[in-house]
Order: structure tokens, then sequence, then C-alpha cells
């Protein structure tokens, strides 16, 4: 998809605070370390996008959740 | 209740034995359980089993497309022409996109409802805990949110509620990790909030086992 170099680099710093001792199990996409999901970030893989689209909805989304969860 | 589910990868057996608690449990309210083992899943003996015991709950763990089951060797065993085999079962799919097309489309055949994910499901994970998944505290809040369903369905919860109280722990969960300094668990937020985001259900929310 391509998202601008502000985003990508936000997305990175978010992913960089992950020790490196942590690996994601994504789907049918596989295993990954923080450093390969950082480096699908840079390299705008299909995994990488998804990763930037997830990031991007939890900033999004979070008011909401927050909201919700005080309400109830 | 019919269990179905694989175990060849790290991601297959952290929800393999993920389950392992829900058939205690299940047991012990007197449910009968039956297993479709990891070698043994295929069309073949899925339709044996939905013949033969007629199972009101049917828990898919595995990989998955949206519109397919994968088997143990992760080619596609069960898709949208078999959708009729789920007729009158509420079903459970831990597993990538399954409720995109194949949900929709087992509803449109009968069954009463599919719940399951419409992105890829997470799991994040410490090294060196592959053997010990129950144990793993990165990838616990994760598991056992999406157990809540399977848990709540048991203890005679419809489908809506299952999915509710499920979406109110991850929230919390996610609230909690979100105050949390602990490192680690902050590899469990964006996993948390991924399949938080895309969980769902086609069919009759009121639907109970």
């Amino acid at each position: 998809m391509g998202y601008n170099k502000e985003i990508k680099e936000l997305v990175k710093e978010r992913l960089i605070r992950i020790p490196s001792n942590i690996s994601f199990s994504i789907g049918s996409f596989g295993d990954f370390t923080r450093d390969e999901l950082i480096d699908e970030v840079e390299k705008e893989t299909k995994i990488g996008d998804a990763i930037v689209d997830m990031q991007l909805e939890f900033i999004r989304k979070m008011p909401k959740i927050i909201a919700e969860h005080r309400r109830n | 209740m019919l269990i179905v589910r694989t175990d060849h990868d790290i991601n297959t057996h952290y929800t393999y034995e993920w389950c392992n608690p829900l058939i205690k449990m299940a047991e012990s309210k007197g449910l009968k359980v039956a297993e479709i083992k990891p070698k043994d899943v295929n069309i073949k003996n899925f339709k044996a089993k939905v013949e033969k015991l007629k199972p009101s709950f049917i828990f898919f763990n595995g990989h998955g497309s949206k519109s397919a089951f994968l088997d143990n060797e992760k080619n596609e065993f069960l898709n949208c022409k078999h959708a009729n085999f789920f007729k009158n079962t509420i079903t459970f799919a831990r597993s990538c996109d399954s409720l995109k097309e194949l949900g929709p489309k087992t509803v449109e055949e009968g069954c009463k409802a599919f719940i399951g994910y419409k992105k890829e499901f997470w799991i994040p994970r410490l090294h060196g805990m592959e053997t010990r998944p129950l144990k793993d505290p990165v990838a616990a809040p994760v598991l056992s949110s999406s157990n809540i369903i399977a848990e709540e369905l048991i203890s005679g919860k419809n489908v809506k509620e299952a999915i509710y109280k499920s979406l109110e722990s991850s929230s919390q969960k996610i609230l909690d990790l979100i105050h949390s300094n602990d490192p680690y668990l902050s590899a469990t937020l964006p996993a948390l909030f991924s399949n938080h985001s895309c969980l769902g259900y086609e069919g009759n929310g009121s639907s109970k086992l």
C-alpha cells in the first residue's frame, strides 16, 4: 500500500520497544521476530502493511475501547 | 462437542494446547467431547464424525483462509462446498479469516451461528516457552480471551453473550497493558487488540448449546 515515512517510523518505534526474545505467530503468514516485523514494515510487504494498518486502527479505536469500558 | 485441531507448527501447537483446559471443563460439565486428532484431520473423518455424532458445537483450531480450513499438512481440507456439514451447529473457528466467506456460507446452509475472525489470528510468544504454551505469560492474555468464548458457550450462555464476555475481557486486558511498564506485556497488546477487532459472528446470536 505504501504508507508515508512518518507513519512507518511511528510503527517501527512502537515495535522496537518490544523485547527481542518475543515472536509473533500471525496466522498463515508465519512466525516473526520483532526485528523481522520491523523489516517487513520497512519493505512495505503485505505483512508489513497489515502491521501498520493494525497499529493505526489501535490508535483510532483506543478512545472507543476506553469509553465503552468506563460505561460498563 | 466436536473439537478439530491441528498441531504442526508453533502457532497451531499453542492453539492445540489451549484447547486442553476447555476439554476438561466441557467434560466436567457433562458435555460429551469428541475429537479429530491432528493427523486425522481430513474431510472424510470430519464428515463421518458430524454424521455420526451430530454435534451441537464444533470448535476448529488451526490455520484457515477466508473460505477454508487447513489440515495438518497445511492443505485445504474443507471449504464452502462443505458448508452444509455445519447445519444445526454452533461453530467457533479459531483460525484466520474464516468469518469472511466460510462463516456466512455455513449460516446460509443452516449453521445456527458461526463465530470466527475476519483477519489473521495473532499469537505473541516468549522464546523458550514453546513446549509450555499454557505457561507462556505473553501468549496467555490472548488465548485466554479467546478461550472465554468456548467457556461461556459450554456454561450455557448464548453466542452474543459469549462474544461480549470475550470482548469485555480483552478490553480490560488491553487497558491493563496500556498502563503496564512490563516490556514483555507490551508485545501482547498488539496481538490482543488485533484479535479483539476482528472477532465476530454470523447467524443467530441468541443460539445456545
